[in-house]
């Protein structure tokens, strides 16, 4: 079963895509409306095939030439990006599910005026601030795929290189002023607000949250290790050594041992590389190992749904 | 049972402001940062193990580098990148360069490169792109793709970052496979995330050399492959690139103040750690008292 | 992890039966998948992996769903103590007391079965919640994750016949992006001043950040994840860590299922068959070392070459 490279063009397109829709719409109608008992099959029977599908794809041997698993003419590999983009449109979809909930979040405590209702607000400001200049700075592209990406200085503002079409027309009357959409090519970085808020901005913001670990780990280390018993002080003791043998200064303090002498594996890095080779990587092994079968067993459950009682169907 | 003075310390630790502990941590930073102060550094065995890995590839075959990192772990990526460039440029190993894991990869790795070569005195023409380096830019990285490159590199990589045509860079004339029997004789991948568990998979059975630069967090998970070969050397961190940069001959000035600067930084700790448990070395020195 | 309940031998314990059918399944879905594949199997590469890729892993898949089935007709299994999981009526307990909420982070995982099974751990803590009227704050940062675990905790207060309970708030879809998620997740607990935290899920660098949030608040805290290179932060802030294949022995724990025990009586039994291999391949390479049959840097003779062919099975598949 090849999918034959079907390209609807105009109509037909529209008409392929309403046809789509009121089929969704149907099956998911009957699902809403069948009892319990149909609904469940429904549910274990896709969840069976949807996991069986991916089982075969993974351990039938792949063709040779395409790398590309093949059975009787059917090409799963294909098959499985198809259901792939499937997946990105439904994640899509619930994107807006999200947004919804932190609309309805926020939106209720200012309404509220609940205590730090200024943050809401505050969300609302950054939300729609990068909605409206990320849409407005590239929108001429959705009429005109061709709008140009850039002008050079000196040149009119405004080309149009394919001559004025219906589209170009349109991405014209809605044309976004340089500080919107900053097209001149020596620009780097383009200097517009988009470019202001996501690189100025949150780029800066990311990068400060994760540099606030550098303070937490001073913290969350200070507490975690207290001596109280023999093991706690095993772990005590095993850290200093790796945090010291990892950095030049603890290196320093037994930099006096001779590297080539008999008593080389006493410096701190050697027993740093001690700990980390020796003792940390057989745990890091086990712990892989367990952890690799038990996603095996657990994946088992799900595409069997045999993990009822923990979902939906505690009490029944 | 715990001392007085032990039951105050504990008092005074437990209101102990966590803003005072993190200027702590600044003012401890900041001297051996603003000093330039310079401690000497002793190479790892990883990353020793990494600098033998380059240096015994047969100098007709080809390096490929996986740069896999963006702007998120630069701190730390960028001067692996660099070290392992300038290390395979003063070796005049043949070196590719390719990204699977953010298409804003190659730009980066690009103008890294690109500083590297100005850093070790060559010219474009002494060290061409296309003749001596590549860039054949981000690719996605799903199952069939990998498994193309690990039997047929012309297959799988069609044309450089810019859209050339792979047969027109003459680097890439007749490279096809990897191995001790292909023209590529190692794999270095610096990432910012999990991409060598790629080449682990599809690249070990082609018996290529794999070496990988990752961040400091990453490494401790990394050495179970060193020690069943599949990895043939590591750098772990900054201190990695501070590291391999003493090894090859070329201190930077700069990573070996940063690298003061978390000395001094992983002193602060061990001190907290010392200090948090003071009550506990009274409660037994007092013990042995009576 | 398990115990079988009646002492009885190694041997005789084995489900022989249902290890045969799953066998026999497993043998059926390699014989199709070698006669429908397109030739691959007439070159060297495919045998060179055959033992790993196919035979080992349909191996061990055979080994725990052949127990999954067993377990379906046969008794109660022994599942030892998890402390992170025995806190939950601790946890609640404390938070009903309180009169404060609890937050449960799902971490950063899409649909999958990680973040699965931290929605499974979260349901059982809300189902307990509910007996007491204390509410638990659910954050997401996947908008598709956010979809299913909305309807499964309001599912939830429905079977617990207190459908007016659920509160649309309480399942938080904070951001996709990891720093934005957990500047987030840490106001939240501030903000909040929960009782209790729990951490379940696929965690990267966020993890010390809520977990010392929580730590600021002074909640207890519980936390869970496969990404083993965030397991000592977690170790470190948190009151109870829960490690390795505990992680998805969880729900068999909870629910006390036969068949989830079932899996893990498999689990436990291919880990052993791992063990073993280990086991004869250290024997192998110290005999091969003692009679100087593995030179390092010549082609391996004697007792070294059988070693390497030995581990030539375990080659990855390709």
């Amino acid at each position: 079963m090849q999918f034959p490279s079907l390209q609807l063009a105009g109509s037909e397109f529209w008409i392929a895509a309403l046809l789509a829709l009121g089929v969704a719409a149907g099956i998911l109608a009957l699902v809403h409306f069948a009892n319990n008992q149909v609904k469940r099959a429904v549910i274990v029977g896709c969840a069976f095939l949807a996991g069986l599908f991916y089982f075969l794809e993974f351990f039938i041997p792949p063709d040779l030439k395409s790398e590309e698993v093949i059975v009787l003419r059917w090409n799963l590999t294909q098959t499985g990006s198809i259901i792939g983009n499937a997946a990105q449109v439904i994640a899509g979809f619930t994107f807006l599910l999200g947004i919804y909930n932190l609309v309805h979040i926020h939106g209720n405590i200012i309404r509220r005026l609940r205590g730090g209702w200024i943050n809401s607000v505050a969300f609302f400001a950054a939300f729609l601030a990068m909605v409206v200049f990320a849409f407005w700075r590239d929108w001429q592209n959705w009429f005109d795929p061709l709008y140009p990406n850039y002008i050079t200085p000196g040149k009119p503002e405004f080309i149009d290189p394919k001559g004025a079409t219906f589209a170009s027309q349109v991405a014209d009357k809605l044309w976004a002023p340089l500080w919107v959409n900053d097209i001149v090519k020596d620009h780097k970085p383009r200097q517009d607000v988009y470019t202001l808020l996501f690189e100025g901005v949150y780029r800066n913001m990311d990068a400060t949250m994760f540099s606030i670990l550098a303070f937490y780990i001073v913290s969350a280390a200070y507490r975690a290790f207290r001596i109280r018993t023999r093991e706690a002080a095993v772990l005590m003791i095993t850290a200093v050594i790796v945090m010291l043998g990892q950095v030049p200064l603890g290196q320093f303090l037994t930099n006096w041992i001779p590297a080539d002498g008999f008593f080389h594996g006493l410096r701190l890095e050697e027993i740093n590389q001690f700990v980390l080779g020796q003792i940390n990587s057989p745990v890091q092994r086990a712990i892989g190992f367990g952890i690799g079968l038990g996603g095996l067993a657990m994946a088992l459950r799900i595409w069997l749904s045999l993990e009822r009682g923990s979902y939906f169907e505690e009490g029944s | 049972m715990q001392s007085r003075t032990g039951a105050r310390w504990e008092e005074f630790l437990g209101r102990l402001d966590r803003r005072l502990v993190s200027l702590g941590l600044v003012l401890f930073t900041l001297p051996p940062l603003v000093g330039k102060w310079v401690l000497p550094l002793t190479a790892s065995s990883p990353s020793r193990a990494l600098q033998a890995a380059v240096e015994a590839i047969p100098p007709e075959k080809l390096v490929f580098i996986s740069s896999d990192w963006d702007a998120g772990t630069q701190a730390e990526s960028r001067p692996q990148l660099t070290a392992i460039v300038r290390h395979l440029l003063k070796q005049k190993r043949k070196f590719v360069l390719f990204s699977v894991n953010s298409p804003t990869g190659p730009q980066i790795a690009q103008t890294t490169v690109e500083k590297a070569i100005k850093e070790e005195d060559l010219t474009e023409e002494q060290w061409k792109y296309g003749r001596d380096w590549a860039n054949l830019g981000y690719k996605v990285a799903n199952t069939p793709w990998i498994r193309t490159l690990s039997r047929s590199i012309q297959e799988a990589m069609k044309e450089d970052w810019q859209n050339t045509p792979i047969s027109e860079l003459e680097i890439l004339k007749g490279v096809d496979r990897w191995g001790p029997d292909g023209q590529v004789a190692m794999l270095i991948d610096v990432t910012g995330s999990a991409t060598i568990e790629y080449w682990y998979a599809y690249l070990t059975p082609t018996k290529v050399k794999l070496g990988l630069a990752c961040t400091g967090v990453m490494a401790p998970e990394q050495y179970p492959y060193l020690d069943s070969g599949q990895l043939s050397g590591m750098l772990t961190g900054m201190k990695g690139a501070a590291e391999y940069f003493e090894l090859i001959g070329a201190p930077s000035p700069e990573l070996r103040v940063t690298m003061a600067g978390q000395s001094f930084a992983h002193l602060y700790i061990v001190l907290l750690i010392l200090l948090g448990n003071v009550p506990i070395f009274l409660g037994w020195w007092q013990r042995r008292q009576r | 992890m398990e115990r079988s309940s009646a002492p009885q031998s190694f041997l005789a314990s084995l489900p022989v039966r249902e290890l045969s059918i799953a066998a026999g399944l497993v043998a059926a879905a390699a014989i199709v998948g070698l006669t429908v594949g397109a030739g691959y199997w007439k070159t060297t590469e495919y045998w060179q992996t055959f033992i790993f890729g196919r035979v080992l892993v349909f191996g061990l898949t055979a080994l725990v769903l052949s127990h999954i089935l067993h377990a379906r007709r046969g008794g109660p299994v022994f599942v030892r103590r998890i402390p992170g999981l025995t806190a939950v009526d601790e946890t609640v307990g404390r938070a009903t007391e309180m009169g404060r909420p609890i937050t449960f982070s799902l971490g950063l995982g899409g649909l999958d079965i990680i973040t699965l099974q931290a929605l499974a751990v979260a349901l059982h803590v809300i189902r307990t919640a509910i007996r007491f009227g204390t509410r638990v704050i659910v954050t997401l940062a996947d908008s598709t994750m956010y979809a299913v675990a909305d309807e499964a905790v309001r599912e939830s207060y429905a079977a617990a016949g207190r459908p007016e309970s659920y509160n649309v708030e309480d399942v938080r879809f904070l951001s996709d992006r990891q720093f934005a998620y957990a500047s987030s997740a840490m106001g939240l607990i501030l903000r909040e001043r929960v009782a209790s935290n729990y951490m379940f899920g696929r965690f990267f660098a966020e993890s010390l950040i809520l977990a010392e949030a929580g730590n600021q608040v002074g909640a207890i805290q519980v936390a869970g994840t496969p990404i083993i290179t965030q397991i000592p932060f977690f170790i470190a802030a948190c009151d109870y860590t829960i490690i390795g294949d505990e992680y998805y022995a969880a729900t068999a724990y909870l629910t006390r299922e036969p068949v989830l025990s079932g899996s893990l009586v498999g689990q436990d039994r291919s880990k052993m068959f791992l063990i073993a291999v280990m086991g004869l391949g250290v024997l192998l390479a110290t005999a091969a070392m003692l009679t100087g049959g593995l030179p390092v840097g010549e082609a391996p003779s004697g007792l070294g070459a059988v070693l390497d062919g030995f581990s030539r099975l375990f080659t990855e598949a390709k």
